[in-house]
């Protein structure tokens, strides 16, 4: 039972911090970079890649024996495609606000190199309560890692959070936070900013 | 475990249908758990009766030998209904490992995908309607926003549809008059922009609306802005990017976005021109019988 709850924990420290996919492993750049121009989005697609990683890791844990090492990727990527489009057609019919703003990154969830990457590394070799547990874990720290950019770039983008004006009048919207390079140039900043929190833990621990 | 293994290899490779072997392979594999459990127990109380010959001990032993026997045999019986539950997954699982590899990849993956189709095809179903409503909510506001108080609207079906038109829509007015909505998807910096556009009996453009677009937030986006979209109204055919009476200017920053826009309103007046031409030609005809 303790070594139960430590594996639990070290799977939310690795997904949210350690082995945060966003800040530390550097997946999923693609939909990282263009979604997270808005906080509304970053929740959205954070969510459904969550949901997306939780049912992809458990099905594929279950599965772990029955499929054979040669087709793995294949089956996996049927897994994968399964449910990303089972939550493309669920946002589409139950909230087609979120789906017309995240546009074709839903369906580019099948090919986000976390999901993959979790079911080859974790999912494959690991029991079906962890593989979903790190599914969540994982899922909870690529909505974090998203949440923190489109905070950061939809602020100085436009001027915006969750859509409400947030800066004092006057404010021009930086347009470059709003295209890839600001959002290279954010990213960059909050790996910078993490790394130095958990070198200066480091340090303290050892002094 | 591993001996149902090596079983199992043994007969991929001499063609022995598996069922044949399996059942007498496990019978030997629990037997031989049961004996050496009792044998220790009853072996040194049997060493002890010989010195001291007690007819008590004896009995006692004897009856601790039967209990032990009827222990035993409960707890066979018991694995054996466990052996008959679980030997349809076994007999399964080990079909599935005697297989060749090939057929075991085809299997595998054969039983995914036919899951994942059912699956795919319940959430279809459950969201068929609502998505198809949405849509129709999303045509019927833009129509309203490009032809505002028609009495009624109606999908013309089989007209000719040039570029990238898609729906030809015929608004009826209460004094009678009849003017269009083409639904237009051409092909923007970020896929495709899909919009409603307004035109009038006489072919200028009433309005246009964007039903969806995926142009780049902060940029393309401006060429769905109403200031943008404001610049159509009253254009003719043959409007296009540039500096004369029938021209849009293009948004800066947003060349490709603004293009794509005056491209998919220009379909749109082509597809009502084509349309109203031939149903001139029809009513024509139709006069002259």
């Amino acid at each position: 039972m303790k070594s139960d709850l430590k594996s639990v924990g070290s799977r939310f420290s690795d997904g949210l911090i350690f082995q945060n996919p966003v800040t530390v492993l550097l997946l999923g750049m693609c939909p990282v970079m263009a979604v997270s121009v808005s906080v509304f989005n970053g929740i959205g697609m954070g969510l459904s890649a969550t949901f997306v990683l939780i049912f992809s890791n458990t099905v594929i844990s279950l599965l772990r024996k029955f499929i054979p090492e040669n087709v793995r990727i294949a089956a996996y990527i049927v897994v994968i495609a399964t449910f990303v489009t089972i939550v493309d057609m669920l946002l589409q019919a139950f909230f087609p606000q979120l789906s017309k703003s995240l546009g074709l990154f839903i369906p580019l969830i099948v090919v986000n190199c976390i999901i993959l990457a979790r079911a080859e590394a974790f999912a494959r070799v690991n029991g079906v309560f962890n593989s979903a547990l790190d599914g969540l874990a994982m899922g909870i720290g690529f909505t974090a890692a998203l949440i923190a950019m489109s905070v950061v770039r939809e602020a100085l983008g436009a001027g915006t959070l969750l859509g409400v004006p947030v800066m004092p009048p006057g404010f021009r919207p930086a347009l470059l936070m709003g295209l890839a390079p600001g959002g290279f140039i954010t990213l960059g900043f909050i790996i910078a900013a993490m790394q130095w929190a958990l070198n200066r833990r480091k340090r303290k621990g050892k002094l | 475990m591993s001996d149902f293994e090596r079983e199992g290899r043994f007969d991929e490779a001499s063609g022995i249908p598996e069922e044949v072997s399996e059942i007498p392979a496990e019978t030997p594999a629990d037997a031989p758990v049961d004996a050496p459990a009792d044998a220790p127990e009853s072996a040194p109380e049997d060493a002890g009766g010989t010195e001291e010959q007690s007819a008590e001990e004896t009995a006692a032993a004897e009856a601790a030998e039967a209990a032990a026997k009827a222990t035993a045999e409960r707890l066979a019986k018991k694995a054996a209904a466990r052996e008959k539950r679980r030997e349809l997954p076994r007999v399964l699982a080990g079909m599935f490992r005697n297989m060749p590899p090939s057929a075991k990849m085809a299997l595998s993956l054969f039983v995914i995908t036919s899951v994942s189709a059912a699956l795919l095809a319940a959430t279809h179903i459950l969201t068929e309607r609502p998505i198809s409503e949405h849509r129709q909510a999303a045509v019927e506001r833009a129509l309203a926003e490009v032809l505002p108080g028609r009495a009624g609207y109606a999908l013309i079906d089989g007209a000719e549809l040039p570029g990238s038109a898609r729906e030809l829509y015929a608004a009826y007015s209460y004094d009678g008059g009849e003017d269009y909505a083409v639904n237009v998807a051409p092909n923007g910096y970020g896929g495709e922009i899909e919009m409603m556009v307004g035109v009038d009996a006489g072919g200028s453009v009433t309005g246009v609306s964007i039903v969806s677009m995926t142009e780049t937030a902060g940029l393309g986006t401006k060429a769905g802005s109403p200031e943008f979209l404001g610049r159509f109204t009253g254009k003719r055919a043959g409007v296009s990017i540039g500096r004369g009476d029938n021209d849009i200017d293009a948004i800066a920053g947003a060349t490709i976005s603004s293009r794509a826009v005056t491209t998919g309103v220009s379909d749109a007046l082509a597809a009502v021109a084509a349309y109203t031409a031939s149903s001139y030609y029809y009513a024509e005809e139709g006069d002259g019988q």
